[in-house]
């Protein structure tokens, strides 16, 4: 990978994650210790709530426009993050996770089987079928591509995006429709109407938490709760159906086209 | 015309578009060969590894070395140079050029080149790149200053097994102390080697094997066969990936006289065989992937000199590719043109040379050839007529490898396998995957370790050779 294209990525993957670490968002809301008197109504919804939370529409473009609206809000005003000169290290061998290594962390950090994480038109994988190359793996049996390119493609950000986008989806309908089975859901609650209970409760930064530690194996920052919280501030502001369930996508993807989580 | 060739089946016109795909490698100037006759401490040259990527871009447009070297070669002589003028007038070139430093770096070309950095890079110089003081960080989240163990345990298990650890089991490993994280790291490795993301059907042992095999689906034979199905490289990928895992002696890749089969579904399971459809070689004549029916069905096809063949094995199993200049050691023995090639022209001798002589052990195993495809005869140049060159049936089978005379492909392969550059290519293939890219001259010394130890300390297991690249500072460092 050249390394003017292997920053360009890496600066793609910074600008569409809410949740970088640069001090500059939203502090942790005082309510935070207030949450866990909240309950009752706003349960854990069963099976009709899942359907409720999942009745919005037209999520994944209005979720996009929320995502640009926050970095827009963001404290360093879309600049990269400052960097300690301290921190750097000297090896710079940044490497891409590329298809193979994608596809089955991020089936490890979702709970998902690795058919599972993005399918085009539901028939063919987009990562070992349709975009193999793109991103980084290679196609030897047919096309003669025994080695990936060097380059990181083009197409490859916009690849990482749909494919982190269906496979967030799909965890976040997992645990709706199996909650037994679910990997994030803890005791997040949500009402009728779609909501989040209570966004400065405890069960929200819950929420955050296991993303934070099933993907990036860390805990969030309050920075970075501070971020996802507003997101769901700026999801249901755009008023759709279940901003809960928009916002538990996109904070999901948030998290997982981060850069730590896109590299090693 | 091959004479008294068995009688190929129907499809067999269409092979021949096949036949002109074959790559036979082009002649090049003598310059590398030049160049490490008057620079003989460089440090590709000592691995037989200085290729035209020394003063070339893409030639034959030159990097700034290179253009250096072109000023001072033979000034005022009309261009283009013979090959016997450039010969002649390279030594002085870069004798002019030695105490120089085109790319600016502080670092004259002939020390770059001898410390096995790019004299027409700024970015590449003796003794490391960058920045050379170390900050300790206040980040608690790396070391970058050494080595970081959790670092090289979380990349591992990316590496090798395709996913991270989860939360809780690195929350375990960071509660051990530097020797119990340092057996983690060891039995993650083993783990994660037996894993089907490492060793399985399309794992990161097959995909290292594609280079090598060089797999066509639509010739393809057995599981997925394609439209013409002439052999199965899943034969060969079985075979790659069992000598490079299990513990087993890394060199039968050139030696094994087995085969081995590979199970239809997961998990992925090898079993050594003695015999395998369509595999034709006896056992005496079997020197692993060299001798495989897919390995002379893609190279060798209808050709009966089998440069390509050989080429290939040069290049996939020694990392010598002579397309590049690389590995040229011409044998001291008259090259003769058996084919009428031309192959004795200057231009083309520099490479024929290392090249024909390296062939010739290949050439009593039969390409694409009907019933008697792949299979060995030593009879076969006796078959060829008149037409495929006057001395064709004059093709010995002994040869020569890295200048050394070798009787047969056995002798070739035995050569081959204990040789210095067997053991570079290999732990350079593992090298690549885990660290992401050539070893950096900063690098140099871990990675001469590493291929020296191969042999002698790991017993050519690649699975002790990765216990120790682990370790390395190239890998484990941020």
């Amino acid at each position: 990978m050249s390394r003017e294209l292997k920053v360009g990525l890496l600066a793609l993957a910074l600008a569409l994650s809410a949740g970088c670490d640069d001090g500059g968002g939203s502090a942790t809301p005082a309510g935070d210790a207030a949450i866990g008197g909240t309950g009752g109504a706003g349960g854990r919804a069963g099976p009709a709530g899942g359907r409720r939370w999942r009745a919005g529409g037209r999520r994944g473009r209005r979720g996009r426009a929320v995502l640009a609206a926050a970095r827009g809000r963001g404290g360093t005003g879309g600049a990269p993050p400052v960097i300690p000169e301290s921190y750097a290290s000297l090896k710079n061998n940044l490497r891409f996770k590329a298809a193979d290594r994608l596809k089955a962390d991020w089936s490890r950090a979702l709970g998902l089987e690795p058919r599972l994480l993005c399918n085009e038109l539901n028939l063919f994988d987009c990562i070992d079928t349709i975009h193999t190359v793109a991103l980084g793996g290679v196609d030897a049996y047919q096309a003669g591509i025994y080695r990936p390119f060097e380059a990181t493609t083009v197409t490859a950000p916009m690849i990482v995006e749909r494919v982190a986008l269906n496979a967030c989806k799909a965890s976040v309908d997992r645990d709706l429709s199996q909650p037994q089975q679910a990997v994030f859901l803890g005791e997040l609650r949500y009402d009728g109407q779609g909501r989040l209970v209570d966004l400065a409760g405890a069960d929200v930064a819950d929420y955050i938490a296991r993303h934070y530690r099933r993907i990036l194996l860390r805990e969030p920052t309050d920075a970075e709760v501070g971020h996802l919280r507003q997101l769901y501030t700026d999801v249901a502001a755009q008023g759709g159906d279940a901003p809960a369930y928009d916002w538990a996508i996109l904070m999901c993807f948030s998290v997982l086209t981060s850069t730590e989580s896109l590299f090693y | 015309m091959i004479a008294r060739l068995p009688a190929l089946a129907p499809w067999a016109p269409a092979l021949g578009m096949l036949a002109l795909l074959a790559t036979p490698a082009a002649a090049r100037p003598p310059g590398p060969a030049g160049l490490c006759a008057a620079w003989p401490e460089a440090a590709a040259c000592a691995e037989q590894r200085l290729s035209c990527d020394a003063c070339h871009t893409t030639p034959p447009a030159r990097d700034v070395f290179g253009q250096s070297v072109e000023a001072a070669l033979a000034p005022g002589a009309p261009r283009p140079l013979s090959d016997e003028a450039f010969a002649a007038a390279l030594p002085a070139a870069l004798a002019a050029v030695a105490d120089e430093d085109a790319d600016g770096d502080g670092h004259g070309n002939r020390a770059e080149l001898a410390a096995g950095t790019d004299p027409a890079d700024a970015g590449s110089v003796p003794g490391g790149q960058g920045p050379t003081r170390c900050a300790r960080s206040t980040n608690p989240r790396w070391d970058v200053c050494g080595y970081d163990a959790e670092y090289a345990w979380r990349k591992l298990n990316l590496d090798v097994c395709g996913q991270q650890p989860d939360y809780a089991l690195l929350q375990t490993f960071r509660g051990l102390d530097t020797a119990g994280q340092d057996q983690a790291l060891s039995e993650s490795l083993v783990s994660c080697l037996a894993s089907e993301f490492w060793r399985g059907r399309d794992g990161v042992l097959w995909r290292l094997a594609h280079a090598k095999i060089r797999p066509l689906q639509a010739i393809k034979a057995g599981r997925g066969a394609g439209p013409v199905p002439l052999a199965d490289y899943d034969h060969d990928y079985a075979l790659f990936a069992y000598t490079q895992s299990g513990e087993r002696d890394a060199r039968d890749v050139l030696l094994a006289d087995y085969h081995v089969r590979v199970s239809a579904g997961a998990p992925t399971t090898y079993t050594q065989v003695d015999t395998l459809a369509g595999q034709q070689t006896p056992a005496g004549r079997r020197n692993g992937m060299l001798t495989t029916r897919w390995f002379f069905v893609i190279n060798t096809m209808f050709t009966a000199v089998p440069r390509t063949t050989a080429a290939q094995a040069y290049r996939a199993y020694l990392g010598l590719d002579i397309a590049h200049s690389e590995g040229l050691v011409a044998p001291d023995a008259p090259l003769v043109d058996y084919d009428d090639k031309g192959i004795t022209a200057p231009a083309c001798a520099a490479c024929h040379e290392t090249l024909d002589p390296l062939s010739y052990p290949f050439s009593r195993y039969w390409g694409i050839a009907g019933g008697l495809t792949a299979a060995y005869d030593p009879s076969r140049m006796q078959r060829f007529g008149a037409e495929e060159g006057a001395r064709i049936q004059e093709v010995p089978e002994a040869g020569h490898l890295f200048g050394q005379p070798v009787a047969d492909l056995n002798a070739w392969a035995r050569v081959a396998a204990d040789s210095d550059a067997f053991a570079q290519a290999t732990v350079r293939d593992y090298w690549r995957i885990l660290v992401g890219h050539d070893p950096l001259p900063q690098e140099e010394d871990e990675f001469e370790a590493l291929w020296r130890a191969f042999g002698p300390e790991h017993g050519y297991r690649v699975e002790r050779m990765l216990q120790a690249l682990v370790r390395t500072e190239a890998y484990g460092v941020p």
